[in-house]
């Protein structure tokens, strides 16, 4: 009984740190019950009402932003303070932020160019829109995660959540095979990620990401506690090759991306694989840091392979969604080059090549939902034949979205990868390894193959000498508009890159290898009260 | 920790049949015989809690999952009609090279994790020795504080209060978007068993407009 008065379990600064998540909980569960009580034609304003949650998830993100001090004008901004909740199993700050931003992005676009895709495919319930934001609810507590407990019941919440929408259209065969690979998969994928994680709390005794820092940190490489320790971390990072979907263990990407609905695919490839970047990050950056010369030759040769498998594999692709699905592939080996590096360049790559990523993919998922009709799957690549006579505009966006993923210049992919990989050579000038130079000249020749692959679309879409089929595309306010954001996002990104490179820099600082010491808190209290 | 007397044997005993029950879950053919070995697996790991004196998660572990999800799993097996497998016609294995890594890796991996934990169990307690001793003489202590129960013989522990006591504060958070994990768990499942009926009863609208989707082609190469 005593506890009731020595400590206030829960206070409401602590609420106030997981607002946005609270208001996103609130409104799926509020969804959940409209698609009961709506009418069957009224199902859209599920929808609607969902993305109005959206909005205010990101204007209380904005309020938590202020509330740290930042400001909205650029040149004023200053690192922001982290705020530690719920006895340190969370940390709200600048990384914290930038990551739930982008989640609550494409969850905003997954809806958006979902509402017609749903109504063709014959399954519109509300219950989609309400997943999804049980999904971004799981993905925004791995983004501010700061304990191996919460990150992994949040990376279940995610994984769970993804297993059924991915068979969300249950009468396809091809999408429950889909939802059923990705389930025995992922949870094969969670199983070795536990295993890494109870090493390292063996090693540490504790769950909590700074202590497990420092506790690494006092391992010499001599100690007998390094094997554990080194198996642990392997362990961990196998476990997050399978949820990026990096070679080798990248088999389920291509048969999920494909079975599963476009737009289910859409947010898979974007929202997912971002989550689990924001994971590797924290895990990496902040509990293995002391590691870095360990795991950064084991992620540098990944990287290496999975950036030419999946390039390679995209060539010979004949489905539209399995080549972007090798071309995910491909770009989380890229992505894992900003981990490699770990410095302040690589953190603006990674940041912004997420961002503009997931705004190119859910466009290209979401030209590829347009061209879905009754009848017609229209997920093949040839299915474009002739679009640009049929829908110049679609084309156009199109095209761009291609150039973006192979990284054009003046769209927001050449931003993001040229940091990526300038953050690789910042790395190889301060480690003087040669390695780092090896890695980042083979992710250059290989950018060149993707483009083979990319600029088919184009070839396709500008040079077909035919035109695919004459009946109009399925088009939607909604579709249209979450098309034209996205396109607006990479072009602004890759014309006018500054007050993204200036936000990425103050809110996701590089982190240094002094972890600052914290109160203590084990998970297990052993003394009576 | 070091085992006593007959704490060595009621160690051995129930560790061997935690392994075998283990190994009987996986190669039994019998949908039904897996589930009870997998009972009688995980009745011997609650067993072995015991011995690493965490009467409440023994406990947890029992009513739970053998009492609750195994029933469950029991109840499901038996109500879906496990066809080919059970007779014996599929072959459980797919091809002799793919057995063959599977093995190899997993034989890697037992005596990586074997020979890495052996070495990092000696290291952590000579590092931890202080602490350790700490911790037994205190916990000595309050145990020879603790009520009696009933039976005059064993002591009344406080685990589940300090269980408790950590659910609710410092693991508040995960025990939280848990019980998302499980609404989410909840809606999703009924979403995929329900029927087409069922579905357009839910909707109130004619199955018509459901319907069935349009045929998928599967036009697609296998990499």
């Amino acid at each position: 009984m005593l506890f009731l008065f020595q400590t206030s379990a829960i206070s409401v600064r602590d609420l106030q740190l997981i607002a946005p998540e609270l208001i996103l909980t609130v409104v799926a569960c509020v969804a959940l019950v409209m698609e009961v009580i709506l009418p069957y034609k009224l199902s859209k304003w599920t929808a609607y009402f969902s993305l109005t949650g959206i909005g205010l998830a990101l204007i209380s993100l904005g309020a938590q932003f202020v509330n740290m001090g930042g400001t909205f004008n650029l040149r004023a901004l200053q690192s922001l303070s982290a705020m530690d909740g719920f006895y340190g199993m969370i940390r709200i700050d600048g990384f914290a932020l930038v990551f739930k931003a982008i989640f609550l992005i494409a969850a905003a676009l997954a809806i958006a160019i979902a509402m017609r895709f749903l109504d063709i495919e014959r399954e519109q319930h509300g219950e989609y829109y309400a997943l999804i934001l049980f999904a971004t609810v799981g993905m925004m507590f791995l983004g501010s995660g700061y304990d191996l407990i919460a990150l992994y019941i949040a990376l279940e919440l995610m994984a769970v959540t993804f297993y059924v929408l991915v068979a969300f259209t249950k009468r396809q065969k091809r999408s429950n095979e889909a939802g059923m690979k990705y389930f025995l998969l992922g949870a094969f994928s969670s199983g070795i990620l536990i295993y890494g994680m109870s090493l390292l709390y063996g090693v540490t005794g504790s769950t909590n990401l700074g202590d497990i820092g420092r506790g690494v940190a006092t391992i010499t490489a001599n100690s007998p506690m390094r094997p554990m320790l080194l198996l642990g971390m392997i362990a961990l990072a196998a476990g997050l090759f399978f949820k990026i979907a990096a070679v080798p263990f990248h088999m389920w990407a291509p048969d999920a991306y494909e079975g599963a609905p476009t737009s289910v695919t859409a947010f898979l490839s974007t929202g997912s694989k971002a989550a689990s970047f924001a994971l590797y990050a924290r895990i990496f950056f902040v509990a293995l840091a002391p590691m870095q010369i360990d795991w950064a030759p084991l992620l540098g040769i990944v990287a290496a392979i999975t950036i030419v498998v999946g390039n390679w594999a995209a060539i010979t692709q004949e489905n539209s969604k399995r080549l972007l699905a090798y071309s995910s592939i491909s770009n989380a080996g890229y992505l894992l080059l900003g981990v490699i590096a770990n410095n302040a360049y690589g953190n603006i790559g990674l940041v912004i090549y997420l961002l503009v990523y997931t705004l190119m993919n859910m466009g290209a998922f979401g030209v590829i939902i347009s061209l879905r009709r009754r009848g017609i799957i229209g997920d093949n690549v040839d299915d474009m034949t002739g679009l640009a006579q049929k829908a110049p505009g679609m084309a156009a966006m199109m095209a761009v979205f291609m150039l973006s993923l192979g990284g054009m210049p003046g769209t927001g992919g050449f931003i993001g990868k040229w940091y990526l990989l300038y953050g690789l050579f910042a790395r190889a000038d301060a480690d003087h390894k040669n390695w780092y130079y090896w890695l980042a000249g083979w992710a250059i020749i290989n950018l060149v193959v993707s483009f083979f692959y990319y600029l088919r679309f184009i070839r396709v879409m500008y040079l077909g000498d035919r035109v695919a089929d004459d009946q109009p595309l399925t088009m939607s306010p909604a579709l249209r508009t979450a098309l034209v954001a996205a396109l607006v996002g990479i072009l602004f990104v890759g014309v006018y890159p500054q007050p993204f490179i200036v936000l990425a820099q103050k809110l996701f600082p590089a982190q240094t290898n002094s972890n600052p010491v914290r109160q203590p808190s084990s998970i297990i209290d052993e003394s009576p009260k | 920790m070091i085992l006593s007397g007959w704490e060595t044997v009621f160690f051995w005993f129930f560790s061997i049949a935690a392994i075998l029950a283990g190994l009987l879950t996986v190669m039994a053919r019998n949908a039904v015989h897996s589930a009870l070995f997998l009972i009688s697996s995980l009745v011997s790991v609650g067993a072995l809690f015991i011995l690493l004196g965490a009467e409440f998660i023994a406990g947890v572990q029992i009513l739970v999952y053998v009492g609750g999800v195994m029933v469950l799993f029991l109840f499901v097996i038996m109500l879906v009609n496990v066809g080919a497998e059970e007779e014996g016609r599929a072959p459980i294995f797919n091809r002799p090279a793919q057995v063959a890594a599977a093995l190899i890796f997993s034989l890697l991996l037992v005596v990586a994790l074997l020979a890495a934990i052996n070495k990092g169990y000696v290291g952590l307690r000579d590092r931890d020795a202080a602490a350790l001793k700490q911790t037994e003489t205190t916990r000595s202590e309050q145990e020879s504080k603790m009520q009696t129960g009933a039976t005059g013989v064993s002591r009344i522990t406080t685990q589940t209060e300090s269980v408790g006591m950590s659910l609710f504060t410092n693991a508040s958070l995960p025990f939280e978007i848990a019980s998302l994990l499980l609404l989410v768990a909840i809606v999703g499942s009924v979403m995929l068993a329900r029927t087409l009926k069922q579905e357009a009863a839910a909707d109130d609208v004619d199955s018509e407009v459901l319907g069935q989707a349009p045929p998928a082609e599967t036009g697609t190469d296998n990499i």
